[in-house]
This record gives structure tokens, sequence and C-alpha cells, in this order.
């Protein structure tokens, strides 16, 4: 294990000797990301700051990867040779690369109750960037879109992000309704998107050797969006494994298999999105055989000056999509509210969700907290045209088994600055609100963290 | 009946292929079609170019961010990419172009609308400024190339870049890195901070990178910015402007 | 079994809910097939709300475009526009005409109507010209460059260079034929001459460049290039024509230290004062009108004069 991980370090550490020597020569190596390539234009025609999208992006990205307003999947970028309609693979093909040189964390005391023993917290390490995504994605004919993505996490035990789905768009008539198959994520189209974070989520650390169905304490929390997270303290999946309770999960989990449909019908104002997800995370042909539903819809304002605005709201509805440790199905829910406002080099968003169990299993009657809550708020702006500075607070209000939970807040400050549109490094630090609060589990031991390194997409 | 049938689905056929052979002719400038075009506006367009044609849409500014060129302000904004003189207005069949090709870098090509949607947008993109009533813009005479360039040509046209100043700001081998634009004094209308064009990567140029598209750029200038117009100053003497378009077609080839 | 029969349950009504949403969804979606293009068609297609048309002159010297004001109005600094002189001039006051020069029945011969005379003043402090270092084209250009933006008689206080107009008000505009004299605009030792000119709408401008380097002379009116050409050492005059009234900068993109201004106007009310302050507007209207004065850092004044049937009338303009 030692030499694979040696062997992946050394590999890592020349590719990104290369990349970063080439990125640093003036003759620019001029490689930009697939949709800029195909469309022959600018990262900021879709983006604010990648990858959050601006109103353009978002069109896009709900039209199937075709201009917004057009149904151009079958003509753009492809080359008509005799029969053959062929694509130029570099139009489609992009890979990102994200994470730490250098990260730092500080505890209040080494090994809170639970933790590992011997497991040496208070650390700065100099690192590689831990998550590498490629992936693959346009459109296979007029209102044919595909997209695929293949991500490894190198550290950390965060939600794989693991998607490939087929979109039919605009079925009916133009932006009536758009159909996407496969493993998606369900919160694509909301305020708040959940792939679409300037701060790259930091799995927690889990104590090693838990045996099914037995809770499992944490090393170190997760730092994700609380408004996205599981919340729950005490759920397992199918297998036994304990569910992190911060984890990013249903409707906003980022990879669920399904089949879901979104369109404008009555003009830009309006969206609305149903689905229909095996849930659970689980593959086709689960166990389980019941089905999650979700419903979304959204408001629209992009009228005016530089300025837009939308707030969305989403239902969904969890059909024994997790266990408690007495094996028993529970149904897990989640209501959600997001908003968000974009003027001029400012973007403020921000997402609330409710999460219920409705039906608490006779098992833990009376040991466990039904109800969990998650707020995100969340602030981008550049202060030059090539430095972002972001800010995030999160509050998680835990629920789950009562002897367990623990709420966290965290304020998270970002500088990111782009050396070109593409290439980035960041500086970034974490903050536990909740540090002073009485409690020695892991959720009151992290004090802050801090984080440097490298976003580079191609 | 029979007869009747067949006669009935020969005139439905014969309609149907003179449907095929009718050619997409430009839709008259009226204000049905500024209607059409106002819908396909409305989808297409008003994200970066505002719902008022200012160019302010909510996704305009991230383009340029502090910086230009942000997308086109249709009211009273100079168009950039025209086949007439300094300070008119463009053709129809400019715009056309650019709506069709897009502009490298900055905004999508529009080919995947259809030929009259590209028209009808366009009328409406006019509605947006009065100066085009009744206007009738004529493009500068744009001949086509001479013949293929020669070593003698292609120095003439080095000593054309110098005398014409084309080096202070699109520096001395035409990577844009003049002293003018180091030195961040290059400015559009508006104030904003622009880049000259590097003349070595023919994509990237926003007007085009043939020899005519050339030749257009440096006789009409590129309104709204510093690239100014030659057409009056060398007094109908276009060779030194074809030897200067092959020495800076010559630039791109030179780069390893 | 209790679990099955809580799953069972649950199940149920989630299985429930999907058959619903089966059924439902669909018969929404055809109505909306149904519905999307009646809804499209009832839409009125309406003209857009453009602001191109032509602005009161008065407003045009103020350098401000007329229109609606925006809900989110971008704060200046970020969107800076090219240099504006001052529009506004704070703390302004308007002198009264003298009372030694009350507006009389002209001493001098009949005119074919009614003339304003009169000086532009100023009493206020009068900066040092300032020395801007020149970065490029030394041999021509020098090494500072001196500029003077505000100049000012000695004896007299009478205010060079302002730039004065007589607004007569929709309907009184005279049929006088535009001015023969073209507007100079000639590219002298790295500056412009004149630094300040006046003309009608559709006079023709002449262009020269009298120095051995390149220059361009780029003129903006209203966030727009009016003409953008190229001046090569050596090269032919230019001749065109302005076609937009108001103020134009006059600038050159490689020697960012020239600036001079072109004002035009869609009427012949108009004139330009002399090194003594001293301007004179011919053919007015009688009647009530309002006199606009424009310098290029004092910025505005405005007053009204009452201009007689017929002769002159006098009128002082001071800037505080």
């Amino acid at each position: 294990m030692f030499t694979r991980v040696s062997i992946f370090v050394i590999a890592l550490s020349i590719f990104c000797g290369t990349v970063l020597t080439s990125l640093l020569s003036p003759e620019e190596a001029q490689a930009i990301p697939a949709f800029a390539r195909k469309y022959n234009t600018n990262c900021m025609d879709c983006h604010t700051a990648p990858p959050m999208l601006n109103a353009f992006g978002q069109r896009f990205l709900e039209n199937g990867y075709q201009l917004p307003g057009t149904e151009d999947g079958g003509s753009t970028g492809k080359k008509k040779l005799g029969d053959l309609n062929l694509d130029d693979v570099n139009q489609y093909l992009g890979f990102r690369l994200v994470g730490s040189a250098v990260r730092s964390w500080n505890f209040k005391q080494q090994n809170p109750p639970g933790a590992d023993a011997g497991v040496v917290e208070n650390k700065t390490e100099f690192t590689f960037p831990g998550i590498f995504l490629l992936y693959a994605s346009g459109t296979a004919a007029k209102n044919i879109g595909f997209f695929v993505d293949v991500g490894h996490f190198v550290s950390g035990a965060g939600a794989q992000v693991d998607r490939g789905f087929v979109t039919f768009n605009n079925l009916g008539s133009h932006n009536l309704a758009h159909l996407r198959v496969g493993r998606f994520d369900p919160n694509a189209f909301s305020s708040y998107g959940t792939v679409r974070q300037q701060f790259a989520d930091i799995g927690g650390s889990q104590k090693r050797g838990c045996a099914a169905f037995t809770p499992c304490a944490f090393n170190r929390v997760g730092l994700t969006p609380s408004a996205f997270a599981t919340k729950f303290y005490g759920l397992y999946d199918r297998s036994g494994n304990a569910l992190s309770p911060f984890a990013s999960s249903l409707f906003n989990s980022g990879a669920e298999t399904g089949v879901d449909v979104h369109g404008r019908p009555f003009g830009d104002w309006f969206l609305y999105q149903v689905g229909v997800l095996n849930g659970a995370s689980e593959n086709v042909g689960d166990s389980n055989k019941g089905k999650d539903v979700y419903g979304m819809i959204r408001l629209d304002y992009a009228q005016s000056d530089y300025f837009s605005a939308s707030i969305s709201g989403f239902v969904y509805q969890g059909n024994s999509n997790a266990k408690v440790q007495t094996h028993e199905d529970v149904n897990w829910n989640r209501y959600g509210l997001s908003a968000r406002a974009t003027y001029m080099m400012v973007d403020v968003f921000a997402a609330y969700s409710v999460d219920r169990i409705n039906k608490i299993p006779t098992g833990v009657a009376g040991l466990f907290d039904s109800t969990a809550t998650g707020l995100t708020i969340g602030a981008d702006t550049y202060v030059t045209s090539q430095t972002l500075v972001s800010l995030r607070y999160d509050n998680l209000d835990a629920g789950g088994m009562l002897n367990q939970r623990m709420s966290t807040s965290f304020i998270d400050v970002q500088v990111k600055h782009f050396l070109r549109a593409n290439v980035a490094i960041f500086a970034r630090g974490d903050f536990n609100l909740r540090q002073s609060e009485g409690g020695d589990t892991a959720a009151r031991n992290l004090r802050n963290t801090f984080f440097s390194g490298i976003d580079v997409i191609f | 009946m029979r007869i009747r049938t067949i006669v009935a689905i020969g005139a439905g056929l014969a309609l149907l292929s003179v449907a095929s052979f009718a050619q997409a002719v430009k839709p008259e400038d009226n204000q049905a079609t500024r209607a059409k075009g106002k819908q396909v506006y409305e989808r297409a367009c008003l994200l970066c170019h505002g719902v008022n044609g200012k160019g302010d849409g909510p996704a305009g500014w991230f383009l340029g961010r502090y910086e230009g060129p942000r997308p086109r302000n249709f009211i009273g904004g100079s168009y950039k990419f025209r086949s007439t003189p300094s300070g008119e207005l463009p053709l129809d069949q400019d715009l056309f172009r650019t709506v069709t090709q897009g502009i490298p870098g900055n905004m999508p090509s529009y080919g995947g609308l259809s030929e009259e949607e590209r028209w009808q947008v366009i009328a409406y993109i006019k509605s947006f400024n009065h100066s085009f009533k009744g206007a009738k813009p004529t493009a500068l005479p744009l001949p086509n190339p001479p013949g293929p360039p020669s070593d003698a040509g292609i120095e003439n046209g080095r000593k054309t870049y110098i005398k014409y100043g084309c080096q202070k700001c699109h520096g001395d081998n035409g990577y844009g890195d003049g002293k003018e634009a180091l030195d961040g004094n290059l400015k559009d209308t508006y104030g904003l901070m622009v880049s000259p064009g590097d003349l070595t990567e023919r994509a990237s140029l926003k007007n085009g990178s043939s020899a005519q598209a050339l030749y257009r750029s440096i006789m009409t200038g590129l309104d709204g910015t510093p690239m100014p117009s030659y057409a009056d100053t060398i007094g109908g003497n276009d060779k030194d402007v074809w030897d200067l378009v092959y020495y800076i077609l010559s630039l791109s080839q030179e780069r390893p | 079994m209790g679990r099955r029969g809580m799953a069972g349950r649950s199940a149920m009504s989630v299985q429930a809910l999907v058959r619903l949403l089966s059924v439902a969804v669909p018969v929404v979606m055809i109505g909306m097939v149904c519905w999307s293009p009646l809804l499209a068609a009832s839409q009125p297609g309406a003209e857009p709300d453009a602001t191109g048309g032509k602005a009161p002159v008065s407003q045009q010297l103020h350098g401000l475009a007329p229109g609606p004001p925006a809900k989110f109005r971008r704060p200046r600094e970020l969107v800076p526009s090219v240099a504006e002189p001052q529009a506004e001039f704070p703390g302004l006051a308007v002198s009264q005409p003298g009372s030694d020069a009350p507006p009389t029945r002209s001493a001098f011969s009949e005119s074919t109507g009614p003339v304003i005379v009169g000086r532009v003043l100023y009493r206020g402090p009068v900066p040092a010209p300032t020395q801007i270092p020149v970065n490029r084209d030394p041999d021509v250009c020098g090494t500072t460059m001196s500029m003077v933006t505000l100049s000012v008689d000695g004896a007299t206080q009478g205010l060079q260079n302002a730039v004065v107009h007589v607004d007569l008000g929709a309907g009184e505009v005279s049929a006088r034929i535009i001015s023969a004299t073209p507007v100079i605009v000639r590219n002298k030792e790295c500056r412009f001459h004149p630094h300040v000119a006046v003309a009608q709408m559709g006079t023709e401008v002449q262009l020269f460049n009298d120095d051995p380097v390149m220059h361009n002379t780029n003129i903006i009116i209203d966030n727009s290039t009016a003409l953008n050409v190229a001046m090569v050492a050596g090269g032919n005059p230019i001749k065109k024509r302005l076609k937009k009234p108001g103020l134009h900068l006059v600038k050159c993109n490689v020697h960012k230290f020239m600036q001079a201004y072109r004002m035009v106007f869609d009427d012949p009310y108009f004139d330009q004062t002399t090194e003594t302050g001293q301007f004179s507007i011919a053919g007015v209207s009688p009647g009530l009108h309002r006199i606009t004065v424009w310098h290029e850092t004092l910025g505005v004044l405005e007053k009204d004069v009452q201009v007689p049937v017929r002769g002159t009338v006098i009128v002082d303009l001071e800037y505080k």
C-alpha cells in the first residue's frame, strides 16, 4: 500500500510539475475547457467564476449543452465529411484538477473521545491536489446531450461524484420539457447547485474498523454545505456503513440514478423539475424496490441591468432510503429552499433545508430526533478581474440518535486568484464557531483549518 | 377518383419540391419581422445583451469583469466589425456575419439559429438604435486580394507595419504587447481597458483572419476601440495595405 | 412483520404518489403543449424602449443622456467613462447683468435680428499649468508638456475657450445655412490645435498631421466613435463631416496626453469666447431664452436672457 501510494504521489508530482511549468511559460498553452473550445469563446460567457454558472450558463446547462434559445446540438462543433458527422474529441473532453498543496489542521486536543488513538491531529502537511475529475460532455445530435464524469478522490471520504447521463431536450416545443436519464445531479437546476462550489468539499475522517450498524465516531468532521448534508447521526446504508452527517445527500447528493424532467413552459421566469430516483445512492436493480421522488420549482428574474435573481424550493420524498442501527428502514425526506442574487461582481446565495424522518422505527423510539436542518449562506465577489473572494457560513442543526448528534457551525473564507481564466491558486481558512461550547467530540474539537492549492481546468 | 387522387398527390409533391428549392430570402425589415426577432432575442441574446439592448444583461458583466470588452450596447454603441467607413453604421451583412460566426473569445457563433431567425433578430437589434432608421450605410470598396505574396511584398509590409504605427499597440512582433498596451493606456469608448489583437494567433482575431478580413479591419478600423481606420490616410494606394496584410499573415506562420 | 408492515405502508403511500404523478405529469404536459402556443400568440410585440432620440442641446452640454433612471444604477466609478469635463460646478451662482449695461436698443446700425454679445468671466484662482511628463516620441513631443485648461485674461478676467449657446426652444430654429468654414483638427508637436472649437452639425472637419510621427485622431461622443482615423506621418489630410450634436472628445491613442474638444450644435446659435472672454451670437429670435456656457474644467453655467425685438443685448456670465 505504501508503494502504491508513493508511486501515485510521484506520478502526480511529475504531472503537476509539467502542468505548472507549461502554464508559467510565455507561450500560452492554449488549452481551454471543452465548451470554450467548441464554441470558440470565453469561459466567462457561462461562468461567474468557474464552476459557478451565470444566467447564460444555467440556461445552456438546462438546454442540454446547447446555446440558450437554440437547438444547435447537431451543428456546432460537428464536421461533416461525406456521410459522417464527426466530433472533435477535444471539444467535449476536459479535466479538472483541484485540491490543496498545503493543509493545516488545528484541534483543541488530539484524539477526541471515540476517535482513533495515536492519530496525530494537529498538523501541517504538504500534499498534492486530491481531486481529479475527467469529464466528457456535449451534444451527440440535435437535442441529444450527454455527460460523463469520473472523479477520483485521493484522500478523505467525500462522496464519489460519478455521473453519467443522457439528455433529450426541447421535447414538445422549445424549452417545454427536457429529460435526463442516468446518474445525474438532481440539484443541477436550483438556485444553488451541489456541484458548483467555490469551496471544495472536505470529507470527514471516521474511526477505522467500525462494525456494521454501530455508531462510528469521527476523528475529524467534514466541511461541506450544511444545507446539502445528511444531518442525521445514526443512519446507515443497506450494508450497515454509517452515513456521515456531513456528506451531501438526497436531492443535493451530486449524483443519483434515475430520471427527471425539467422545463420553462411559461417563459424564462418559471422552471419546474420533477424526478424519480432509485434512492439510497443505489444503482439500477436495487433491493428496496421503493423509489424516491422529488419536485422543484424555481422563479427567475433576469430582466435588469447586470442583475439576476432566483428563488427555488423542492420537496424530496424518500422511500426506505436509510436504516437505523436496529436495521429498520426509514423514509428520510427533505424540504429545501434556496435563493441567489447576482449583481455585477457580487454573487450571494443561500440554501436552507429541513430533513424529516416521519415515522421513527420502534427500535429507536424515544432515542431519535426526527428533524434536522441545515443553513448555508455564501457570497462571492471579484475584487479585481482576476481575484475572487468567497465567504460561506454553515449551520448544521443535527438530528438522529440523541446520544450522538452534535450540531456544527463554520465560517469559511477563501481568496482565489486566477492566473489565467482556467488556472487558479487559492488560500482558504475555515473557522469553527462553536469551539467554545462544551463537549469533547469531533464537532467541537476542530478549531480551524488552512488550505492552499490550485484549481486547474483544461 | 383515382385520377383526382393522383393529381392531388402530384400537386402536393410539386408544391413540396418548390418549397425545398426556395432560397432563404432575407425577410423585409418590418414590424412583423422585428416581433419575431424579439422572440429570438429574448431566448438567445438577452442574457448578455440585456432586455433593453444596453449590453448589460445578467451574464454581461462577467465577460470583461472590470475591463472591456463587454457585450455590445445596441442603443448607441459603435459597431466594431463593419465594411463601412469609420463612424458609420454597419451593413446588415456585417451584422449577419457577426451573428453567424460569433466573435472568437467573446461571443459564441449562432449558426445554430436558422438563417431566417438570424435576419429576424438583426431587424430587432437594429430597432434599438434610431440612427438605423432610413440610414443606408455604404461599404468601403473591399477588393479581392491581389496575387500570392512575394518576399519583396512582405518586406514592404514589414516597413508599412512600422510606418502605420502598428507596433505601438500590437508590438514589434505582433503579440499585442506594444508599449501602449503594456502601459494600460488602451481603452474603449466606455473607458474600459481593452487589449490589442495578438496578430500571431489567427484564430483569435475577432474580425476574421482571412486576407480580406485583415484588409477590412485595417481600412475600416474597429469603432469603439483605439484601432483606427487607415482608409483615408493612404490616398487610394492600397498596395501597401495588401503587403501589410501578407506581412501580418506571415507573423503567425513563423511561430513554432 | 412489523418492519415489513411499516415499510409496506410507507411503500404503498409512495407508490400511490408515484402512480398519481405518472398520471398527472403527462396530463399536465399535454395541457402545456396545447396552451403554450396560445400564450405566445397573445403576447404583444412591442417596440423596444430606446433612448437614441435627439437630446435637447442644453442637456448635450451637460454630457448626460436623457432616459429613465436605472433602478440598479451601477456606481460611476466602476464604469469609468472617457474623461468627461465636469458636468456640474458646485456652488454655482449666476451674476445679474451689470446695472450699467441694461439690455437696450443697440447703439449700432440695425442688423437683421437681435444680437447677444457679452463676456464670460472668471475671477477665481487660476491653477498653474500642469506639467505632464511625455514618454512617447520625445524628439517630436518633447519631454514634458504644459497643459493649460483654464486660461483667463489678466486685464479683463475674461475666460477663454468657453462655449456659449442659446437655446431657442423647439420650433424656433432658423434656416440659416451651414457655415462653410470647416472645423480644423491639426496634430502639431503632439498637441491638437485648436484646443477647443465649435461647429454646426454637418460642417466639414479637416484633419492634418504636421508631425513626422503617426497619430490617430479619435473623436468620441456619448461613448461611441464619431471618427477614428489614422494620421500617418506624411499622410493626406482627411475631410469628414461631424454628424452628431454634442460634446466631442478628441484623443490620440498613441499619445495619451493629447486631448481636445469640439462642441457641435444642430443650430447656429453658438460661439466660442476669445482670449478676453468675448462672444457674439447673431440671428436669434426675440423673447426669453436660456444661455448655457460650457468650460472643460469649470463646467456648465446657465442664465436666462431677455432678447429684444431688435438691437443688441449685453450679457455677462461669471463662473464663481
